[in-house]
C-alpha cells in the first residue's frame, strides 16, 4: 500500500511539472507582445508608446529570455508565488485564493446535487430494468447528456429567475443564488453516473452469488444491500473521482454565466485579457485539483479493493 | 433476430436523425426560408410566428434560417476534428504499442498529461496561444482529443501484437510498416470506429462551449455556439433567440449519441455479452 501511494504521489507530482511546463511555454510563445496587451488591458490604447512599453518590461521582467523567465517562474511557483497578474495588478496566488472558495462551495454543492439524484436512479433503473421506470431515467439520461450546459443555464435563468422569479440571475448574494448554477453543473455527471450505476448494477446482479443467495432464501431486501449494492458501489467511486474533473471544467463555463466569482470566470476573464501569469495560475490550480482528487479517490479505491492493495498496482 | 431488433431502436432512431441532420447541412442553400446574413433593424426580436417559425433576432436577422446554415459550420467542424485526432490518436496509439519501449514511454506520459486536467481547460488554455476563430478551434479540439485514440489503440494493438497471425506476418520478412498497415490497423479499426460515433455528440458540445465562450467562429457567423452567445444578451425580452439554438445543438448530439450508442451495442462484442447475460 505504501508503495502503492509513493508511486502514485511521484506521478501526481512528475504529471504537474509537465503541465505548468507546457502551459507556461504555450501561453508564452503566444503570438503578440505581451508587453502592449498589458497596456492596452490596463490603460487603454492611449497609453501604448515606446516608453511605457520599456517599462512594463521592465516591471514583469519581459526583457529576459523565456527560458530564465520560466526558471524564475519554477523557483517562484514553489513557495506559492504566480507572479502578478497584468490585468488586476495584485499576485496572483491571492486572486485565486479570493476565488477559490467559490468554485470549492459550487463544485461541492454540484457533486451532492449529482449524486442524490445519480444513485438512486440508477439503482432504481437496474432493478427495474426493461421495465418503464428504466427506459424513461434511459431516455432522460441521453436526453440530458445531449443539452449543452451553457444553454441549460440559459434555460434555467430564464424560467427560474427571470419568469418564476424563485431565485436570482446571478451573482451570489444569497443562499439561493447557488442552485442553479450547481444544478446546471450537476447535470453533466448525473447522466455518466446514472449510466455507470446502473452498469455496475446489472453486472453484479448477474453473478453467481446473487443466484446463491437467491437459492438460499434470503429476502429481496437483503440481497440488494448486503450483495448487490456492497460489490456495485466500489467501482462507481472512481467513476466519482473523473466526474469531479468534468465539473472542474463545466465549471469554468457555468461560472461566467452565472457570474459566479470563482475561478473559472477568474481564467476567462485572463484569456480575454491574455492575461499570462493569471492564466498560467488558474491552469496549475485546476490540473492540482484534478489530480489530488483523483489520487484521494484512488487511495479510497485501493483501501477497500485488496486486490490493488496487494499487489501494489492499479487494476483499472 | 426481433428481440436484437428491439435492442437496436437506439440506432435506427440515431440513424435517422443523423439523416436529417446531414440533409438539412447539404440542403441548406435550397431549404433555408430568408438570407441568414440579411440584417433588418425594422424586422428585430419578432416573436416566432408564421413568417419567422422561430422569430428574429437583434439584427432582424431570421433565426430558422441561421440555425439551418449553422448546422454546415457545427457538422464540418466537429467531424473535421473527430477524424483528425483519431487519425493522428490511432496512429501514435498503434506506434506506442507496437514499439514499446522508448517511444512507448514518451508518447504515453505525454497523454498522461493531457488527461490530467478537464479538456475544455486545456483548448481554453491552447486558444490563447492560438487566437481565435474557426480552424484554431478545430486545432485546439484536436490537441485534446488524440490521446482518447491513442490510449485505445495502444490497448488493442498489445493486444493483438503477440497473437499468431502477426507473428506469422513477421516471420514470412514483412517490414514494420507493412505490419502496422495491414495486420495491426485493420484489427484496431473497429474499435476506434465505435469510439468516434460516441464521440462526436461530445465534440459537438465541445465546440458549441468554446464559440460560446467566444473561442471558435466570430459574429456575424451563424455558428450555433456564437448565436446562443448574442441571445444571452437578450433573454429578458426576447428569449427564443438564445433558446433556438440550443434545441439544435442538442439534436444533434442526441442524433449522434444514439448512433454512437447504438452502434456499440451491435458491434462491441464484450458489450453484446454483457446484453445476453443479463
Amino acid at each position: 500500500m505504501t508503495k502503492y501511494l509513493i508511486r502514485r504521489i511521484l506521478m501526481v507530482v512528475g504529471v504537474l511539472w509537465m503541465v505548468s511546463t507546457l502551459t507556461y511555454f504555450t501561453v508564452h510563445v503566444t503570438p503578440g507582445d505581451t508587453a502592449t496587451a498589458v497596456l492596452y488591458e490596463l490603460y487603454g490604447e492611449d497609453a501604448v508608446n515606446t516608453e511605457n512599453l520599456e517599462r512594463v518590461r521592465e516591471k514583469y521582467d519581459l526583457n529576459e529570455s523565456v527560458f530564465k523567465q520560466y526558471a524564475e517562474w519554477v523557483k517562484n511557483a514553489f513557495t506559492g508565488n504566480f507572479g502578478t497578474s497584468y490585468r488586476y495588478n495584485k499576485p496572483v496566488s491571492y486572486m485565486i485564493g479570493l476565488r477559490l472558495p467559490n468554485t470549492l462551495k459550487l463544485g461541492i454543492t454540484a457533486f451532492i446535487f449529482s449524486v442524490l439524484i445519480a444513485i438512486p436512479l440508477g439503482v432504481i433503473s437496474a432493478l427495474q430494468h426493461n421495465k418503464l421506470f428504466d427506459h424513461i431515467s434511459r431516455i432522460f439520461v441521453l436526453i440530458t447528456s445531449s443539452f449543452p450546459a451553457f444553454w441549460v443555464a440559459i434555460v434555467l435563468i430564464i424560467v427560474c429567475a427571470l419568469k418564476l422569479k424563485l431565485f436570482p440571475v446571478s451573482g451570489m448574494d444569497s443562499p439561493q443564488s447557488i442552485v442553479l448554477p450547481a444544478l446546471t453543473l450537476s447535470l453533466g455527471m448525473i447522466a455518466t453516473t446514472t449510466r455507470m450505476m446502473r452498469a455496475s448494477m446489472l453486472d453484479v446482479m448477474s453473478q453467481d452469488y446473487i443466484w446463491v443467495a437467491k437459492a438460499k432464501g434470503l429476502t429481496r431486501n437483503k440481497i440488494i444491500v448486503r450483495h448487490i449494492l456492497r460489490n456495485a458501489i466500489p467501482p462507481i467511486i472512481s467513476v466519482l473521482g473523473l466526474q469531479i474533473g468534468h465539473i472542474l471544467g463545466g465549471a469554468v463555463v457555468i461560472e461566467n454565466i452565472f457570474s459566479w466569482p470563482g475561478v473559472g470566470g477568474l481564467f476567462i476573464d485572463a484569456i480575454n485579457a491574455k492575461d499570462m501569469p493569471m492564466i498560467e495560475g488558474c491552469v496549475l490550480v485546476i490540473a492540482f485539483g484534478y489530480a489530488a482528487i483523483n489520487l484521494v479517490v484512488d487511495i479510497i479505491y485501493a483501501a477497500i479493493n485488496p486486490e490493488i492493495r496487494y499487489s501494489g498496482e492499479a487494476k483499472k | 433476430m426481433k428481440r436484437v431488433n428491439r435492442k437496436n431502436i437506439i440506432l435506427y432512431v440515431g440513424i435517422v436523425l443523423t439523416a436529417i441532420l446531414v440533409a438539412v447541412a447539404i440542403l441548406a442553400p435550397y431549404i433555408m426560408p430568408y438570407d441568414p446574413t440579411k440584417m433588418e433593424i425594422s424586422q428585430k426580436f419578432i416573436k416566432p410566428c408564421a413568417a419567422h417559425i422561430l422569430g428574429t433576432d437583434h439584427l432582424g436577422r431570421d433565426i430558422l434560417s441561421r440555425i439551418i446554415l449553422g448546422s454546415r459550420i457545427s457538422l464540418m467542424t466537429s467531424v473535421t476534428a473527430i477524424f483528425i485526432s483519431a487519425f493522428i490518436g490511432t496512429m501514435l496509439g498503434i506506434i506506442s504499442g507496437y514499439l514499446g519501449g522508448a517511444v512507448d514511454t514518451i508518447i504515453m506520459r505525454i497523454v498522461d498529461v493531457m488527461l490530467a486536467f478537464p479538456a475544455i481547460v486545456f483548448a481554453l488554455a491552447l486558444s490563447t496561444f492560438l487566437g481565435k476563430g474557426q480552424t484554431n478551434l478545430l486545432i485546439a479540439i484536436c490537441c485534446v482529443q488524440w490521446t482518447r485514440y491513442a490510449r485505445v489503440a495502444r490497448g488493442e494493438t498489445i493486444m493483438f501484437r503477440d497473437s499468431e497471425y502477426i507473428q506469422a506476418a513477421r516471420a514470412i520478412g514483412n517490414s514494420k510498416t507493412q505490419i502496422i498497415k495491414n495486420y495491426v490497423f485493420p484489427a484496431v479499426i473497429s474499435k476506434i470506429v465505435i469510439l468516434i460515433s460516441l464521440d462526436i455528440g461530445t465534440i459537438i458540445l465541445y465546440c458549441a462551449s468554446l464559440s460560446f465562450l467566444g473561442l471558435g467562429a466570430q459574429p456575424p457567423s451563424p455558428d450555433w455556439g456564437v448565436m446562443i452567445s448574442e441571445g444571452k444578451e437578450y433573454m429578458q425580452y426576447a428569449p427564443w433567440v438564445a433558446i433556438a439554438p440550443g434545441i439544435a445543438i442538442a439534436f444533434s448530439a442526441l442524433a449522434f449519441n444514439m448512433l454512437g450508442d447504438g452502434l456499440r451495442d451491435l458491434l462491441d462484442p464484450r458489450m453484446k455479452e454483457t446484453v445476453r447475460t443479463e
